[in-house]
């Protein structure tokens, strides 16, 4: 008897939760027609608010990962009408789309060589293989960046209109990674002897090179709403794959560069993201951003993080305009 | 009550089988990228394997 108290307590407040839900979002349907069942209801607006996948994936839409006891039932209150809020106010959403946007640069670089590649112009397959991996490589790892910020971004600020990019860089980078490997290995013959195969495993930064891309075939295909459901819980440790990526990558950049240029770029870009990914970071962020703690400790540290991600990434988006300006008008630098 | 039970754990099940299915073909395309490279290593022999000459696989 005396253990039934807090099983009636805890289910008076799930239902109290509940009916505070169906205020805040009304009686919706859900893709069956039938009227969204209170789990439905709820995982909307829980993930809405938690979006601290760091992974390919999306964020809006991913299955509920359970609130943070401290939040309680303000959270569904305070929250939601700030992202009431941001819903009604135009700014995310220009946000959004402007990095959406971002997303075609490396095509529209490299279009006007693929197009002379598919007319079959002079010289097409020499720019082509001189391009491909200055160009659709860099761009690659610039994208991944990009989605690997996400997060950071969200502890920092709190912010959440932009967790949605996660899962547009992600699949933008498969895209743009997919291509780079395919060019690679149809244009590439001039520097690498041995055929299509030779091309993208002939050389230990290749082999990292192709492994990166096929790993993220896996990542790609559960960045979707259909494959959370499919997964549930274990949506989050198939997404993980993205840290052994993250290594595969440095890796290869490692092989193609050394210690030097673009590898130690790589690096500064990565160490701020890797701290922040930290979960004793993490959570002593958090709590110190709603706390509104320790504000000088936190902008001296954004400051320094901020500063030395700044240092890798302009040196990146730099070599990427130079060689992506050069492919462009279909005049690459020679090897 | 049962049904509903039977459901979950028929879920859950679910789940596992497809979580064991993306990881399992993670790993066939890690195992396909690193025997690619294997037998390019066994036919080209290490010093190729290994060596970079300036300019190859990017400008820099």
């Amino acid at each position: 008897m005396g253990r039934s108290t807090p099983m009636v307590r805890s289910r008076r407040e799930w239902y109290r939760t509940a009916r505070l839900l169906r205020r805040q979002l009304g009686r919706r349907r859900n893709r069956a027609g039938g009227v969204r069942t209170i789990s439905e209801l709820r995982t909307r607006v829980i993930t809405g608010i938690d979006g601290r996948q760091d992974t390919v994936a999306p964020a809006a839409g991913s299955i509920a990962t359970e609130p943070r006891p401290a939040d309680g039932g303000r959270l569904l209150g305070n929250r939601s009408r700030s992202a009431a809020r941001s819903r009604t106010s135009p700014l995310p959403l220009l946000g959004v789309w402007f990095f959406r946007g971002l997303l075609v640069i490396p095509f529209v670089l490299m279009a006007p060589e693929i197009i002379a590649l598919i007319l079959g112009r002079p010289d097409s397959v020499a720019n082509v293989s001189a391009s491909t991996a200055d160009v659709l490589g860099t761009s690659s790892f610039l994208l991944f960046v990009m989605m690997l910020t996400v997060t950071p971004v969200h502890t920092l600020t709190g912010w959440r209109w932009h967790l949605i990019l996660r899962r547009d860089y992600g699949v933008a980078m498969f895209f743009t990674a997919g291509t780079d490997l395919t060019l690679a290995a149809l244009t590439t013959g001039d520097t690498f002897p041995g055929g299509p195969l030779g091309r993208i495993a002939g050389h230990t930064f290749l082999v990292f090179g192709t492994l990166s891309v096929f790993l993220l075939i896996p990542l790609a295909l559960t960045a979707n709403r259909r494959a959370m459901h499919w997964l549930g819980g274990h949506w989050r440790s198939v997404q993980r794959l993205t840290y052994v990526l993250w290594l595969t990558i440095l890796i290869h950049l490692a092989f193609l560069f050394g210690l030097s240029s673009i590898f130690l770029d790589a690096l500064a870009v990565s160490a701020p993201l890797a701290l922040m990914r930290l979960p004793a970071v993490r959570r002593w962020w958090h709590a110190a951003r709603r706390a509104r703690t320790h504000r000088l400790l936190r902008v001296g540290a954004a400051v320094l993080l901020i500063g030395l991600f700044s240092v890798g990434y302009t040196q990146l988006v730099a070599e990427l305009a130079t060689k992506g300006g050069a492919a462009f008008v279909q005049r690459p630098p020679s090897d | 009550m049962h049904d509903g039970l039977d459901a979950y754990a028929a879920m859950k099940r679910r789940r596992r089988r497809a979580r064991r299915s993306m990881m399992l073909l993670a790993l066939v395309c890690a195992i396909v990228a690193l025997g690619l490279g294997a037998f390019q290593l066994h036919a080209e022999g290490l010093s190729q394997f290994l060596y970079r000459a300036p300019g190859v696989g990017a400008s820099k």
